[in-house]
């Protein structure tokens, strides 16, 4: 009886002491909480406190806009290998139809050569023709080619132009980001937050408007791509005109071969 | 008891034929589509294989004659220089697009609103 009289005496003394206790500590803890929070946002500047998080939203602002860029060109060279087989396809496909149509042409055109000087006229003349187209082909093919290779080289330096400009976009971004932090590592009052803010924001913006000036300077890549197409249609041009002057001498001889029989042969 | 006389339920007789004709007529003008559409085909078909696939150009003059074969030759080089300007716009518009897409990394960021 004695030993739970003592213990129920030792109860009723421990729990008015805890409850004493929780009653002034938790008040007591709150109130620190609060004066501590009030303090902190009473002397930390805005620019200084979300400086972390407007840098990574910066950047990863600029990540996603450069995978974008990277997918694009990624389409645009899937595309162009695409259009380029779909043309050489297209060439063949047209050069053999020609090819058998003109033979075709040869051979009802040698059944009008009767004598041995016709059919060696004839055989010439398939000769030169033959040739002519040969090489107005191989003359289409290096214009082809060359403009091909151009393309090729502006898209390339058009894209390590822009790669350039964008990783001077980055260095600016982070090197403005930087010395904020600085500025806030050395004073992050509300006071000084102006200032930081202000250079911040001037530096952001002058990276960005060099940045938009650069790629408004870049914007002739399609004009560089028409003016390859010029210099290739020119170089088709002209040799279609090394082409008629060659067949209209072939036809010339033919006709003069046949003589007095050459209107069977026009 | 007097025997209660059932509704009648389901198609009449009438009804079922006029449905079977319906069907049948709507199959008729679709069969008759159909068969249009291919004899098309084949006709597009048939053209595009005697004439040049891009000039629509045609050898006009008798087969066998320099008539013939210079205008076939002619057509040889014009079909082949339509060809490959075909695919100019689209290189220019390629490169276009890419662009475009380089300058929207200038809209990353608006730094008025930090």
């Amino acid at each position: 009886m004695k030993r739970v009289s003592k213990l129920i005496r030792a109860v009723g003394l421990i729990v008015p002491v805890v409850v004493m206790t929780v009653a002034f500590a938790v008040p007591m803890s709150a109130s620190a909480i609060a004066t501590t929070s009030n303090y902190t946002s009473t002397v930390q500047s805005a620019i200084c406190t979300n400086l972390s998080a407007d840098a990574t939203k910066i950047t990863s602002s600029i990540t996603s806009l450069d995978n974008k860029l990277t997918a694009v060109r990624q389409q645009q060279d899937q595309t162009t290998t695409a259009n380029r087989a779909k043309e050489d396809a297209a060439i063949a496909a047209n050069r053999q139809k020609w090819d058998s149509q003109r033979q075709d042409n040869f051979t009802k055109l040698e059944t009008n050569a009767t004598t041995d000087a016709q059919k060696a006229a004839v055989a010439t003349y398939e000769g030169t023709i033959t040739s002519a187209v040969s090489t107005r082909r191989s003359a289409y093919d290096d214009a082809r080619s060359a403009y091909r290779n151009g393309v090729d080289g502006d898209i390339a330096a058009q894209r390590s132009q822009i790669d350039s400009d964008v990783s001077t976009l980055t260095g600016s971004v982070n090197s403005a980001v930087s010395t904020a932090q600085t500025s806030c590592n050395a004073d992050s009052s509300v006071a000084g937050g102006s200032a930081i803010r202000t250079a911040f924001v001037a530096s952001l913006k002058a990276a960005r408007q060099t940045f938009q000036a650069a790629r408004k300077n870049d914007t002739n890549i399609a004009g560089q791509i028409k003016q390859l197409a010029q210099t290739r249609n020119s170089a088709f041009k002209t040799a279609d005109t090394a082409f008629t002057s060659a067949t209209t001498a072939a036809r010339t001889a033919l006709k003069t071969a046949f003589g007095a029989q050459a209107s069977s042969i026009q | 008891m007097r025997q209660q006389r059932s509704e009648p339920t389901g198609f009449a007789p009438v009804e079922t034929v006029l449905v079977l004709i319906i069907i049948g007529i709507i199959a008729g003008v679709g069969y008759w589509v159909a068969t249009q559409r291919t004899n098309n085909n084949a006709t597009t078909t048939a053209s595009s294989s005697t004439a040049p696939s891009v000039s629509n150009g045609k050898v006009t003059a008798s087969t066998g004659t320099l008539t013939a074969i210079d205008q076939l030759t002619a057509i040889d080089g014009q079909d082949e220089t339509k060809i490959t300007s075909q695919y100019d716009g689209a290189d220019q518009s390629a490169a276009l697009t890419a662009n475009n897409a380089a300058s929207n990394i200038g809209g990353a960021y608006n730094e008025a609103s930090f």
